[in-house]
């Protein structure tokens, strides 16, 4: 099959063997990665794969902007029509990116932002909503071609009325997630990303130009955590979902959480910060409802749950033994 | 020092839709139409290696001068082709604009474009990749629908990236420029 390949032409086939390998596989092995690897530390061959790579990555938009057409094999719910006139009265965000219509481009983006203890829910002319979290930054822009979305950062749950000709894009620590049909659940965490599936499909694609880039196509209850060059998913009950998402209400739902992981989420919600300075106090669970405003609520706990102690600074409630 | 990750994405965001102009380039100076991938890699290789130390200020011409620097050498060594031909190579208008319009091309009609690609692909080729990336179909579902073997999906698969590659990149038939 290799007709006469010439040695360039003989590399091509074997960077597609290689990264076809890496994409179809179901089960990828540390040892095979550590092969890649080393492959790809060669410069020639890394290119080779990198061209082939951008291509591969290229065509997976093919699925999200024209989404299986054969009733039988559609695994999410019957598309609602992405353009009702019921949405267009309660419009927030108007279509105004001029003559030009860009399919991948970055064209003029609109910023939102809220601060630390705020909330606020974004309404598009498509039905789509995009509720904010506390402290969060995000740039939107729509036109009739796409819908595309970068969340700076912090955190936000996005319910989009799928549109098989306007893939909306969500795109997060460089990475991409694109709407099949969803709701999904964003959170930027310093260099982590992670991406939370609550209704229909949505594919996540790690930064374009990593040499170990990967895509997972993402169903209800899944959830993936990515850094600059992982992508790891893993499966969530669905309750705990809701829990996540719960700030929407202005609730955060802990399960036999830590105290350091409770402060911590707190934290992203208010100005008086909490620390933990004792690392067994730090340890300890508890279940509980808790407001994204609830400081106090916290302290009661550590106090009467625990039979902590409380000093509080200026800016800051120093929880110890 | 630049990071190689930086290097890699680089390398996709502005050399790769160079190929297409760089494929063109090629073929107007250098007969035979063989080779035209050796000489990308070695364009590429050349390219990604000054790239350790810094960015070209024009990515664009610092392409086409190692490329225009390739070919020469090439032309001498191999000494297939009169002098006169490397006269012409030498006053040849080297396109310098930045970031290049493949770029916006490319940006403006993503989607057409991979569908059109899509269509120049050999037909088995064709249908494997569309059975993967639009309706999502593992390699075991789509041997099964083409009966035919994994190892025979995989290899379409395989095919099918190679030419979708040229065909966006490469530019075979491409939108023509003049």
């Amino acid at each position: 099959m290799t007709e006469n390949a010439t040695p360039a032409e003989a590399l091509r086939i074997e960077a597609a063997d290689r990264l076809i390998a890496r994409q179809i596989s179901t089960d990828w092995t540390e040892e095979n990665q550590q092969d890649l690897e080393q492959w790809l530390e060669t410069p020639a061959n890394r290119l080779a794969y990198l061209r082939l790579q951008a291509v591969w990555t290229r065509a997976q938009r093919l699925e999200a902007a024209r989404p299986l057409r054969r009733p039988h094999s559609a695994p999410t719910a019957p598309s609602r029509r992405p353009f009702s006139l019921k949405f267009a009265a309660a419009a927030l965000i108007a279509c105004a990116i001029g003559g030009s219509t860009l399919y991948l481009s970055q064209p003029d983006m609109r910023s939102y932002a809220t601060k630390v203890g705020e909330r606020q829910t974004l309404t598009l002319t498509d039905g789509s909503t995009i509720a904010l979290n506390t402290n969060t930054v995000l740039k939107l822009s729509t036109n009739s071609n796409a819908r595309m979305a970068v969340l700076e950062k912090g955190e936000a749950v996005f319910q989009i009325q799928h549109d098989s000709t306007r893939p909306f894009i969500v795109t997060a620590s460089g990475h991409r997630i694109i709407d099949l049909g969803t709701k999904f659940l964003v959170r930027e965490d310093g260099d982590k990303l992670k991406v939370s599936l609550i209704e229909g499909r949505a594919r996540v694609e790690t930064a374009p130009g990593s040499a170990a880039q990967r895509s997972a196509t993402l169903l209800p209850g899944e959830v993936v955590l990515a850094s600059a060059n992982t992508l790891t998913k893993s499966k969530a009950p669905l309750g705990k979902l809701k829990n996540e998402e719960s700030w929407q209400r202005g609730q955060l739902v802990f399960e036999a959480a830590t105290l350091a992981d409770a402060a911590r989420e707190l934290n992203r919600y208010n100005t008086q910060k909490l620390i933990i300075t004792d690392s067994a106090a730090a340890k300890l669970t508890f279940d509980a409802t808790i407001p994204t405003n609830g400081v106090e609520t916290f302290i009661r706990v550590a106090q009467q749950v625990f039979g902590l102690h409380i000093k509080r600074e200026a800016d800051t409630v120093i929880v110890s033994r | 020092m630049i990071p190689r990750a930086e290097r890699d994405a680089w390398f996709v965001r502005e050399v790769l839709p160079l190929e297409a102009a760089l494929t063109r380039y090629f073929r107007h100076n250098w007969r035979e139409t063989v080779g035209i991938a050796d000489f990308l890699q070695d364009v590429y290789l050349r390219v990604y290696e000054a790239a350790a130390r810094e960015f070209p200020k024009s990515t664009r011409a610092f392409v086409f001068a190692t490329a225009h620097n390739l070919l020469v050498d090439r032309i001498r060594r191999e000494k297939v082709i009169p002098l006169e031909a490397v006269e012409n190579l030498e006053a040849l208008n080297i396109p310098t604009e930045s970031p290049g319009p493949e770029a916006q091309a490319v940006a403006r009609d993503e989607l057409r474009r991979l569908e059109t690609a899509l269509q120049t692909l050999p037909p088995r080729a064709r249908q494997a990749f569309a059975l993967h990336h639009i309706e999502g179909l593992s390699v075991r579902e789509i041997a099964q629908r083409m009966s035919i073997g994994e190892r025979a999906v995989t290899w379409h698969l395989n095919e099918g990236l190679r030419a979708l590659a040229d065909q966006l990149y490469g530019g075979q038939q491409g939108p023509n420029r003049p």
